[in-house]
Parts: C-alpha cells; structure tokens; sequence
C-alpha cells in the first residue's frame, strides 16, 4: 500500500495541533466555593475570634440540644408534666420512659453536642493569645465556657450523677479534633473536673460583664456584651450551678454568693414577671437574664423553638404538645404570680382542662430565645448551700430575697429536711418549663411519679413511677456512636 | 479558551495547503426511487481512497490514473461498482439489500453501525416515546430497555422519575443515577432547582427532562456497558442516555401534526388501605377505649367530641383527588435541500393531575438548521426551549422524598377523621380548630384554594457545531453547548390556615440559574486499510471542557396582609431571609477511541479518557480509563449458510473502566463555613472535614453479549451478561460523633452489580395483511456490598453489610398476632426462634428482603391487521419490599383520633382470631406499626403499561384526496390495571427506587385519544 506522504503528515500535524492546542488554563479545574475558606484562614485576629465564637453560639442553639430537646427533658420527665393525648409523635419516647438503643433523640443530642465542642476547641486551639488584649481574653472566655456549659449537661444526660457514683462511666472528653479519635468514657469525675478547670480559667479571661461594650479596634467594631453571650457573671453561675451538682457545697456557696454581690444584677420583680417572659430579644440590663441563646429573624430555629411546640395551633403555636399537670398548676398559689404562666383552656384532642405553657411567647418574627443562665438560680443554689451547710437562717433568708419576688404572701421560716422540699418547690415553680426539674430529682435520688395521661376530670390515669434503677433516666449511648467507637462503653440496661 | 480557537483556526488553515495533481470526480448515490443516499462509502476499489456521500447523497473523490473502479457501500444496500473511464460526473442508484435492515446506532461522541458495536447498547426509537401521556422521557424509559429501572414514587406532575442502569452501583442516592447526554453534550439534569435542598419544600420535585419535549425526540440510546460508557471517563460508570433530537431531511418539506386528548384518573388504594367510613371509625375508636380500659364516662366524652353520629362521614380520597384533563399538541416541519436542511417544530403538553393543586404545562419551541457551504464545511445551530409550569402539592426532597406534611392533600387523606367536615353548614370552607375542624392537619381543600406552589422553568439549549472535512477522511468538528435553566419557585401559605398561619403567611420565592457550557472539540479519522476485504478503522480523538454554574436566591418573607389574593411577597410585612449563593464545577477531559472492522466480521474497539475536574481533591486531580471490545458477526462467517434458518448471530464482549463524580462541587475541601450566624451577627465554622485525596468512583465492567436471529429474524433473542464493579467507592465513612462530624465522604467500600438482560422477539404470523410480535424484555440483577470500611454501617432503613445487597432491610422481625390475646409478636433475634410481646426485647437484624427488585421487564404484543394495529406492553416487577414509614398513623390504635386503614376492621377480637393487625387499643403505646418487618410489603406487581389501539389510513386515493400523506388515529389506556400478590399492601406497589413510602402524590391512570396527521 502507497501513502501519501503530505497526507499523513498532514494527519499527524492535524493531530499534533489539536493536542497542544486545546489544553486548558490550571486554574479551570480549580473552582473555589463561595460560603467557605480554608482552614488556615479561619481565624487570624480578634475579628475572627469574633465570628468564630457566633458560630458557636449558633451551634448550641440548634433544636436537638439547647434550642428545646433538652428544655422538654427536663420537665417531661419530671413529676410536673406529661404529654397531651393528641399529639404531634414528637417526644413520646420523653413521656412513655421507653427510649431504646437506636433512640433518634439520643443520637441528635450526642452529635449536636460533640459538634458545638468541636466548635468550642477549634477556637481554644487556634494558636492565638488570649493575652493579646481584653476582647481576645474575652473570646477565649466565651469559648471555655461554652465547652463546660456543653460538657455538663452531656455528663447529665448520658451517664449518671454524680451523686450516684463521680467514678462512673461519663462521657469522651474531646478537646482538641482528631479525626481518628476513638475515645472512651471518662469519669464522671474526670468530666466534673474539665468542666470546673474550663470553668475557671473562663471566669479569670473574661473581661467583660453584661452591658459593657467591646471595641473592635482593628476593624472598628463594637461588640456589645448582651444577654445572649455569656459574660463574667454568667460564666460563674454556671460554676456554682456544677459544684451544686457535684454536692461541693462550700465552692458552691462561695460561687453564687460572690454572683449576688458582685455582679450588678437584679432579679425581675413580680410585677415585671410576665412582661419578662414577653421578651424576645437580648437585653443589655443586668435584669436576671445571665445568658440565653437567641434566635433572631433570620438566624433562628423557627417552629422548632419552645413556643411553638407548648403553644397548640389554635393559640398560634405549632404543637401544643406538652402540658402541666393540674396538681403543678394548683401548687402556685393565687397571689404567685407564675401562675400566668400556664393557662389552663380546652385543647383538641386532650380530655379535660389543658394546661398549657404559655411562659414562652409566639413570636414569629424574632422568635423566642431560650434562658440558660438566670439570676435567679444564684439565690436558689446559695439557699441549697446553706441549707447543706446546714445554716437554715440563712437558706431562709435567702429563699424569701427570692420568692418575695414572685410571691409576696409567701414566707418560708422551715427548719431542717423541710428546707430542702421548700427550695426544691420554690426551684420547681420557678424554673418550670425550663429544663429543669427532671435534673433535680435524680440528681437527689429521688423516686417519683411520672404522670402520663389525664382524663376529663383531670385525674391523671396514667403514670410511672420512677427511681434510680430506671434505665431510662439516662440516654443510652448512641448506636451510632457504638457502631464505630469499640472503646465505648454503653449504658447499664441498653 | 483563545488557545483552543487558535487550534481550530490553524486546523482549517493548514488543510487548504497541498493538494496533488489528480483527477477529481463528482457524483451522487441515490436509491431506485431517486432519494438520496447519505452516508454511502466510495471507495477506489483495491486502493486504500474513499470518501462518505453528504447527506444529499452526493460526493466528490480524486483518483489518479490508475484507479479504475469505485465501490460503493451503504447501509441497507447492496454493494455497487462502477467503471470510472473518463467520466468526472457520476450518478449510482443503489439496490436496496436483502439482509436485516441494519440500524446506525447513536453512541458515544458519534454513530455507529449496528454490526460494528461492540458495547451493550439499547435503543429506543421515537415511536415508542413520541406522544405518550408522561411530562418526562425518563417516566417513558420504564420497561423500554432491560437492565434499565426506572421507578416513580409520586404522581407529581414533573417530578423526577429516578432511574438505574445495571443496579444500584453508588452509595449515595444522587450519584447512582445515570449521565444525561443530549445530542453529544453534557446537561445538568434532574433536580436542578430546590427541590433536594435540605429546608425549603416549594417543589418537591421538579425535572429538567420535563421541559423537553418528547416528540422532537429521534432515538435514545442507553449506554450500559464500559465499551460503550467508559468514553464518558469519570462520569459514565451509572450508564449513559444518550439523546439525540431530530433532524431535517432533504427533500419537499414535511408538515406532521400530532394531538393526544384524555383524561387523568388516580390510582387509589387498594380496598384494605383504604380509610374506614364513619361507622367504622367509631367501632374502632370504641372498641380502642374499651380496651384501654377507660371509663364510659370518659369513652362517651371522647367520642361525642370527635362528632359520634353527628351524621358527617367524608370519603377524604373522594374529596383530594379528581380526574384531570391530559392534552397535548405537536407541530413540525422538516425540509431543505442538498446545502441546508432544518427541523422545526412547536409543542405544548398539559396534564393536569389528579390529586388536588398538582398539574404541569409546557409549551417548547425547536430549530436544528445545518448548512454545507461547501462539500467540506457544514455548520448545525440547534436551539430548543422548553418553557414549563409545575403546580406542586407540598412534600420534600425529591421524588423519594417525604410528603408527610400537614398541608399534603395525599398525606392527609389518610389521617383526616371521616366526620372532619370540609365545609361549614354555609358551604365555605371549614378551618376551626376544634375536633370537627382542623386543630392539626389542614383542611385540604382550604390549602388547595388558597396556598400556591409553583415552579416556572425556562431550559434552553443552544448549540453551534462546525465541521470541517480536512481531509476525505480526517474531519474535525467543534460544538459549543450551552444549557441554561432558570427556575423560579414560589409558595405562598395562606395566612389564615396552614403552614405559617401564625405568622400572618409565608412567602417564599427561589430563584435558581444553572448555565452549562460544554465545549467539544473532536477529530474523525477513517482509515481503509485493505478494502479488498473491508478492512478499516475510524479514529477519534477528542477533548472535551465543561464548567457548570450555578446561582441561586432565596427570599423568605411572612406577615401577609388578611387576605389570599395578593400572594406576592413584597405584599409582606417582615423579611427573614434573602440571600444568593453559588456553586460551580469544571470538568477538563481528553479522549480518544479507535474501531477496527475486517470484513464486517471482526471488530475490536479500544477507547482511552483522562478526566480532571474541580470536584476531584487536589492531591489526586487527574484520572484515567479505558475500554476495550470486541464483536463477531459469525453470520458473515462462510460455514453459516445464506438463506438457513440462522438469519442473525453475533458474539460481543468488552471489559473496561470508568468513574463517577457525582461528588458535591466543594466536598473534597476542609473549609470553615460561613452562615452560621448568632445575634444577627455573622458567624462561621469548621464545617467540613474534607479529604484531599477524594476522588471518582471506580468502576471496572465486563459485559458479554450473544444476538441470534432465527427463520429471517422472526425469533430475535438477545442476552448480555454482566458483572459491574464499583471500588473505592464515595461512602460516608462513619467517625465517631465525638469528632463534632458524623463522618465525611471518603473513597472507600466496594459494590457488585451482576446480572443477566434477555430481549426476546418472536413474530409468529407475518402476512400480507396481518402480522403478529411479541416481545419479552427481562433483567435479572444480583447487587452486593463488597467492602466496607469498618463493618457494618448503618444507612436509613438498611445496614450496608458485606456480601449484603445495598438496600437491605435491618429492622425487627414481626410475628404476627398472638391469637391468644391479641398482641402484638415480635422475633428476639435473626434466629426467629423466640417472640417477645415488647418491642424492646426484640433485636434488629437483616430481615432478608431488600429494595431494588431482582427481576423486572416488559411482555408486549403488537397486532397489525391491514391499517389497524392493537398493542399492549405489561411492565412486570418482582422481588423487592418497601417500607411504609408512615402507616403509623393510620394502622392500629396508637394514633387513635387520626383517620384509619380499612385493614383496622380485621384486628384481633377474640382468643382464636388470625389476622395481622392486634388488638386495637386507644393509644396504644406498644408502636408496633412502625420499626419491624411488619411495615415492609411486597413491591411485586404486574402493570399493563400501555394498551393502545390504532388506525392508520394507508389508502393512497384518500391521502391524496385529502393532500396528506398519512394519518394515523388511536386511543390510548396507560396504567390502567395493576396485579398485585398481597392482600395487605396499603398502597399502590411501585414506591421508588429507595423502596419507602413517603406518602407522596398519588399515581395516574390516563385514557388518551390520539391523531397524527402528516403532509
């Protein structure tokens, strides 16, 4: 066969052109994304720092995790509340004491928390000084203080307390990201003594208390120190709120007291108790809001807030799901003024009276915030102090300062065990709806009755009762988390 | 991008330099009847010169002295020599060939002859897809090729219908689906808009496919092997659909007319899954307090407050759904002549659907136009817009997705009470909130009236195509493709009922924009090496650059004003979300294949692609992959005898490798997020792990095809046999949620897909007048999980388990009902030895029923009798299971005040009984309608697909009487009867391909007439 010599070099050029010629720029297969940096650039100056710590903030406030799975815990699982017959399907498992080990709860909770850690410790560790100026130190403080508020309540709801056994199985403590980490359980000890050492070291950074602004200097910002971060003060009424755990009663006392002395604050007087409960936004005031994760108008949970799953439809919530017994609503007396804060009326689908919270407001368009620290708790864990310290004047005397606010006709004068049942009443009332009844009980070891259904009289015809050797009162570990952690260790009963 | 247009420029240049001194001759081939014959070989007979006739059949070739005759080949022809002499101007006529008519196959960047492809590769003609009454070709791929699945969940009009190739070869639900390729250029397909974006619910489904037109359809090929899909490189592992629009064709031009009108009717449940009446309601409702031992004071409030004989009794199915119109109206024109040709044409689509609010619009407009300059240059513009209107009813997250809203007419049907009155005693509509109103689900008569939730798509498509022939047989040709779509979405929740009532309405408006660009540029190289004995070989090489972009803007606003007509959101009070944001990607490819055919025997076929793309992580960019094939037409062999009853046999296989990217655009990057905002503040986090090394799914496939042709191809069987393997595959590599990351997705675990695909064509009576075929289509495919990267993972409803299939269910073993006492039974373990009357004393275990069906195909039959044809296709699906994730609410006693299945009235009564529903118990805390076997039920089912009866006017004095050239009338049932092999199945069997109800849009049944008018 003869070929064309021009011919095929004119294939061969033809190909040899088409090859050099159609390579493309390196930079064509290098798209960056638009809502993103790399790491390394994540955090460089107190700006950052400054950003860094909002996203923190905005992991806590997810639904599974501060934004309401856990508020609805801790009353849903307590003595004072249980879940409407008709219902949404939401929290059944809270009222039925039937979690089991592929709990979704459980698995969100355990995921959100370790995921606002991660948040906590890229900021801790992110190679610059908190001793640069006060707005660093700040930052720093916020961001310890974030990781303890994290650890606390997780050691609280996936291991026992620490009255029960401090050498129990806790949680992992993480404190710095590994992507390989596989990490067992640390103490409940162990997991008290993190929180309190990031407690501490929180308290001696932070510079600035509820009110005082921070100067941006380097990019001509300002950061005012509002409710919804958490200040000096706030830092160390969740200390005395974890040596109250912990049962150190003297570090306790020395904590809250130094918060009633020295922070500036005031407790909401009973007139104001209701329109306080109206607010939806931070507030600058040193009146009783320490710390609460808010949600604005766009950067918010929407229906997956508080008020929209108390509220049923009809009164321009969402759910309406949870209801307080008619016992608890009976316990205020006339002239307490949280009384107004239930409102008993018909509600689809629930037999009898249902008495529904209405301590958080609809609001559709900032929505409402969620409390995690108030003034208030400084007065009820100094009377508990006193009364383990066994000053009963004292436990009295500061259990009046506080309920003379709610409720003026009120005056407790017990001695002995009684003490105790007032503060825990007084704690029940006041902190109702908020997360935090359930706690108490098991953290005393209490037995209870955990109501569950009503009938059209309003007597409660179905409930549970309750003690330490329930599984359920704590979550199991996730499966999740079993399925690819061998060093983990599940809970006893799961 | 200029360095590429210098290429093509000098390209040009350089083939206009050095022509030899030889004679030149013209010529043009047609056939008996004159028409042109495109496509025709001319070759110098004992020479190595040949060139191919223009599509006017006309060609042009030098020869020297020397070359005496020219042979000329065509597909369908006989072969043809002439004496060359002195003549410069040659006309051929061709005799048509008495062999099978050989079809040219669409395949990738290119056609190819049916004998010479080595790859498995189904065709589907227009026929089968022209005029049908679905929105989207990917619903009219069910049944149309085997091997292929495509499965719908919902009755949504648009909605997606996901499809897949050879089982399930990915991990991940988006990235198993096949590449969409449409007239050789790469599109974004699917849901491009919002409807898989986590958060916002406006169109659960919307589809890009929708917006085409079926009818400007020519044929669709779909790529299954790696011979034929391994020159997509890192994109083609899932399968191929080629899609090649029409043309025009020289000659007077064509009118053709097309109209199909009929109504849309739903497919309901089956009698069981039905909801009870009111008397019913309250017998259950009853016996459910009785049994939960409350008092007669209490059962006698509760039911009297729920409307006990308040006379009210509302069929809910009967009020959601109604029987829509199904209309469509195609124009086209096709002509031209030897230098320019076009195809024209005009559509619009309307099928309204039949559950409440749901219907989809489309009017499309489309123009391919080709001019030849010159024998050696031709230019194709190809545009086509397709402009659609998508009413949804509220779901989320795709055609799989979830529909278990309050506002979802199709979800409500079941849990609205019987004695809920839609309408006031004055006739409007019902939205109190007591319990003979609407205190949880909306009314969803009230949502249908007032709510709005729409999609308005735009998707054009342009393209500009150069070829140029720089040789005979080496031509270069260049596209520029663009895609652009643009979606605008918007809801609208009233403010006085619904979703948002308590923020005074909703109003939510998305925008989403994705422009494609797809630039090819390829060379074609025919070399005949010895064409004594037919000898050649075709070389391409090409390179291909695609960058996609995306944009997209959200605006959220609530606080209407007190009235539904003004739904717009600048009508609004309050703002809580407006905001833009993009993602793109860029693919940058070289390839090349090679075909070489000896004597229409043997052809082997080798390819070669080496893709980098922006998805791929930085330390590994590039990849490479390859294919090789080979064919043997033993037919052609001189041992088969002409004329024996062996019409057709040849023996293909092909090995080969390829990938999949379906990555998100910036997964592989560790990066710190923004958008994490507090405080009104803007906030950012470490939100993405990343993993530099991320990189395509690889695929390694080997396929071996047999075709046999019987009695002059009255039996035509076709078998392929394929194993499919997925490696380092994209998974989630789970982490311990300790790190703050659930995991992150890594190149790790293996999937096998292997399996057998028969077609099967029988012709028993071919007369005169009457003939009868039958056709048979049946895949049969094995799926397991091959590697994981720590043991068993968890993954929705299923556990990915070694030597498992994907879709394998992991829940509770359900035992029935204790005929004792009417319990609820469930196994302790896999062992099912032991039962357990609580749920949580049972273990979850792999129950052995899986998702995807092990066998599935089409049986049809057509019978033509003079002009009149009657055809039928059954669609047949066995082997799978689905999950009803919702029945929960309607089965058993557990959500008592909520609307119930008919199979509550079989529910244990008495020490004896045997059902499968247990003793009925107001609110019943035992769940045991959800977590176990018992809410997986047989996908098994027969559909007759299509029946369809027709007339084609075929006498000639008529036609011309009436200056057409045909017309063709007929009536259409599509889905119009369905066999399933349960008596306890709630809902209609076919429920997607990740095997969950989740109590989407019901699905249709359509009676259509139709008439097809050219001239």
């Amino acid at each position: 066969m003869k070929y064309n010599l021009i011919h095929t070099a004119k294939i061969f050029s033809a190909i040899l052109l088409f090859i050099v010629f159609t390579g493309c720029k390196k930079t064509f297969l290098d798209q960056k994304p638009y809502s993103s940096v790399v790491l390394q650039e994540a955090i460089q100056n107190e700006a950052d720092l400054n950003t860094a710590v909002n996203g923190l903030y905005s992991s806590l406030r997810v639904t599974d995790l501060y934004g309401r799975s856990y508020a609805v815990k801790g009353d849903m699982m307590g003595d004072k509340c249980f879940l409407s017959s008709s219902n949404s399907g939401r929290y059944l498992v809270f009222n039925n004491y039937n979690f089991n080990k592929t709990d979704g709860y459980a698995s969100a909770i355990w995921l959100n928390a370790y995921n606002a850690i991660k948040n906590a410790n890229f900021i801790i560790n992110c190679g610059l000084d908190p001793a640069t100026n006060d707005n660093y130190s700040q930052f720093f403080a916020e961001a310890y203080a974030a990781r303890a508020l994290i650890y606390f309540d997780l050691v609280r709801n996936y291991a026992l307390p620490y009255s029960v056994d401090p050498n129990g199985a806790g949680v992992p403590l993480v404190t710095k990201f590994d992507i390989n980490s596989r990490p067992s359980r640390a103490t409940v000890a162990q997991v008290y003594d993190q929180i309190i050492a990031d407690l501490t070291k929180a308290f001696s950074l932070a510079k600035f208390n509820q009110g005082q602004t921070m100067t941006l200097v380097s990019v001509a910002k300002t950061r005012s120190v509002n409710s919804s971060f958490l200040n000096k003060y706030a830092i160390e009424l969740l200390l005395a709120r974890v040596y109250q755990n912990k049962g150190d009663w003297a570090a306790a006392k020395s904590a809250a007291q130094d918060v009633i002395s020295n922070s500036g604050f005031s407790l909401v007087t009973a007139s104001n108790v209701i329109s306080y409960w109206k607010g939806v936004t931070p507030i600058t005031g040193k009146v009783e809001t320490m710390f609460e994760i808010t949600n604005d108008a766009n950067n918010q949970i929407g229906d997956g807030t508080m008020a929209q799953y108390l509220i049923p439809k009809a009164n321009g919530g969402a759910y309406g799901d949870m209801l307080a017994t008619k016992a608890f609503y009976d316990s205020y007396t006339a002239t307490d003024v949280r009384k107004g804060l239930i409102s008993p009326s018909a509600r689809s689908g629930q037999l009898g009276t249902a008495h529904y919270i209405v301590k958080y407001p609809i609001e559709t368009v900032n929505w409402d915030d969620m409390k995690i620290l108030r003034f208030s708790e400084a007065y009820l864990i100094l009377a508990e102090a006193y009364y383990n310290l066994n000053d009963f004047a004292n436990a009295n005397l500061t259990l009046n300062a506080f309920s003379s606010k709610r409720d003026p006709s009120n005056v407790y004068a017990n001695s002995g065990p009684a003490v105790l049942e007032d503060i825990l009443n007084e704690r029940a009332k006041e902190f109702a709806f908020e997360g935090y009844r359930f706690y108490d009980l098991i953290r005393l070891k209490r037995t209870f009755t955990k109501s569950q259904e009503q009938d059209a009289t309003n007597t409660i015809t179905k409930s549970l009762s309750v003690d330490m050797n329930n599984i359920n009162i704590i979550f199991p570990i996730p499966s999740d988390e079993i399925l690819v952690n061998p060093n983990i260790t599940q809970n006893k009963g799961y | 991008m200029i360095r590429s247009i210098l290429a093509v420029t000098t390209l040009l240049l350089f083939s206009l330099l050095g022509f030899s001194q030889e004679k030149v001759i013209t010529g043009r081939v047609t056939d008996k009847s004159g028409a042109p014959v495109a496509s025709a070989s001319v070759s110098v007979k004992n020479a190595s010169k040949g060139v191919v006739t223009s599509d006017n059949g006309s060609f042009q070739i030098r020869v020297s002295a020397s070359d005496k005759v020219l042979v000329i080949r065509a597909v369908n022809f006989s072969d043809a020599q002439v004496e060359i002499g002195n003549k410069t101007n040659l006309v051929v006529q061709l005799e048509a060939s008495t062999k099978a008519l050989e079809e040219v196959v669409v395949v990738g960047y290119g056609t190819q002859r049916r004998s010479n492809v080595t790859a498995s590769i189904a065709k589907i003609d227009a026929a089968k897809i022209e005029n049908k009454p679905f929105t989207a070709l990917d619903q009219m791929l069910q049944g149309a090729a085997p091997g292929l699945q495509a499965t719908s969940s919902t009755g949504q009009p648009g909605a997606v219908t996901p499809i897949r190739i050879r089982g399930i070869g990915s991990f991940t639900y988006a990235a198993a689906r096949p590449l969409v390729i449409i007239d050789g250029a790469q599109i974004n397909d699917g849901d491009v808009s919002n409807g898989n974006s986590p958060g916002w619910n406006v169109n659960p489904s919307t589809n890009v496919l929708a917006t085409l037109n079926s009818d400007d359809i020519e044929s669709v090929s779909v790529l299954k092997d790696a011979a034929a899909t391994s020159i997509y490189g890192s994109r083609g592992a899932n399968g191929v659909i080629l899609i090649t629009t029409k043309s025009g064709r020289a000659g007077k031009t064509q009118f053709r007319f097309d109209t199909e009108l009929g109504t849309n009717r739903p497919i309901l449940p089956p009698t069981q899954g039905y909801p009870v009446n009111a008397t019913d309601y309250f017998t259950l409702f009853r016996e459910g307090m009785v049994n939960a031992n409350l008092s007669q004071a209490t059962i006698d409030a509760t039911l009297t407050s729920y409307g006990f004989m308040n006379g009210v009794d509302i069929d809910w199915f009967k009020q959601i759904t109604k029987t829509g119109a199904q209309r469509q109206f195609n124009f086209s024109a096709s002509g031209g002549d030897a230098k320019t040709k076009f195809f024209a044409s005009l559509g619009y689509f309307n099928q309204e659907g039949t559950t409440l609010k749901s219907d989809f619009s489309r009017i499309t407009g489309n123009l391919k136009f080709t001019h030849n300059p010159s024998t050696k240059l031709s230019f194709t513009t190809k545009i086509t817009v397709g402009n659609a209107l998508q009413n949804s009813v509220l779901a989320s997250g795709g055609p799989e997705g979830s529909g278990l809203f309050f506002g979802n007419p199709a979800y409500v049907s079941y849990v609205l009470r019987p004695t809920q009155n839609p309408f006031n005693k004055d006739g409007s509509l019902n939205i109190n909130s007591d319990n003979l109103g609407f205190p949880a689900h909306y009314n969803p008569l009230w949502i249908a009236e007032k709510d709005k939730r729409w999609l308005k798509a735009l998707n054009a498509l342009a393209s500009e195509t150069v070829e140029y022939k720089i040789l005979p047989d080496l031509k270069f040709s260049s596209s520029i493709n663009l895609q652009y779509v643009n979606n605008e979405e918007y809801q609208f929740n009233n403010p006085f009922h619904g979703d948002n009532s308590g923020a005074n309405g909703e109003g939510i408006s998305i925008v989403t924009r994705n422009l494609l660009k797809d630039w090819i540029n390829l060379l074609d190289y025919h070399l005949s090496i010895m064409p004594k004995y037919n000898f050649y070989a075709d070389f391409k090489l090409g390179q291909e650059s695609i960058k996609s972009e995306l944009y997209r803007q959200i605006g959220d606003v609530t606080g209407f004003p007190p009235r539904t007509d003004l739904y717009y959101s600048t009508n609004a009070a309050t703002s809580t979300n407006g905001k833009a944001s993009a993602s793109d990607y860029t693919f940058e490819s070289y390839f090349s294949n090679a075909t070489f055919s000896f004597m229409d025997r043997y052809s082997l076929y080798g390819s070669f692609r080496r893709d980098g793309s922006s998805r791929f992580g930085v330390n590994n960019p590039w990849g490479n992959f390859w294919s090789v094939g080979a064919s043997w037409n033993i037919m052609n062999e001189k041992f088969i005898k002409k004329g024996g009853i062996i019409s057709n046999l040849r023996l293909r296989g092909s090995y080969g490798t390829n990938g999949n990217a379906e990555i998100g655009n910036y997964t592989w990057r560790p990066s710190y997020g923004f958008g994490y905002n507090y405080n009104g503040v803007a906030g950012a986090t470490f939100n993405n792990i990343g993993n530099t090394d991320l990189t395509w799914e690889k695929v390694s496939q080997a396929d071996v095809g047999l075709n046999v042709g019987l009695f002059d191809s009255r039996i035509n069987l076709g078998i392929d046999l394929y194993q499919r393997d997925t490696k380092a595959a994209l998974l989630n590599q789970n982490l311990s949620r300790t790190t703050g990351f659930s995991g992150y997705i890594n190149n790790v675990g293996s999937l096998q897909n292997k399996g057998i695909e028969l077609t099967l064509s029988l012709t028993p009576i071919r007369k005169k007048d009457f003939s009868w075929d039958l056709n048979f289509t049946y895949t049969r495919n094995y799926n397991k999980v091959t590697s994981l990267p720590s043991g068993d993972q968890l993954n929705g409803s299923f556990l990915l388990r070694v030597g498992q299939p994907y879709y394998a269910f992991y829940t509770r073993g359900w035992a029935g009902v204790d005929a004792k006492n009417g319990d609820p039974l469930w196994y302790t373990d896999s062992t099912r030895t032991t039962t357990t009357n609580a749920k949580t004393g049972a273990n979850l275990f792999l129950v052995g029923k899986q998702a995807d069906p092990k066998y599935f195909g089409l049986i049809g039959t057509t019978l033509n009798y003079k002009g009149f044809s009657l055809n039928a296709d059954l669609y047949y699906n066995f082997g799978n299971y689905f999950n009803e994730s919702a029945i929960n609410y309607a089965l058993d006693g557990t959500y008592s005040t909520r609307g119930k299945y008919a199979i509550n009235m079989t529910r244990w009564q008495k020490a004896g009984d045997i059902t499968t529903v247990p003793k009925y118990i107001y609110n019943d805390a035992r769940g045991a309608a959800t977590g176990s076997e018992r809410t997986l039920y047989s996908g098994d089912y027969l559909r007759l697909r299509n029946i369809q009866l027709g007339y084609r006017f075929s006498d000639p004095k008529i036609l011309s009487q009436l200056h057409l050239t045909a017309i063709n009338v007929y009536a259409r049932a599509t889905n119009i009867w369905t066999k399933t092999f349960s008596d306890i199945i709630l809902s209609d069997p076919e429920q997607g391909i990740t095997g969950n109800n989740g109590q989407q849009v019901l699905p249709t049944k359509s009676i259509t007439f139709g008439l097809s008018v050219s001239f």
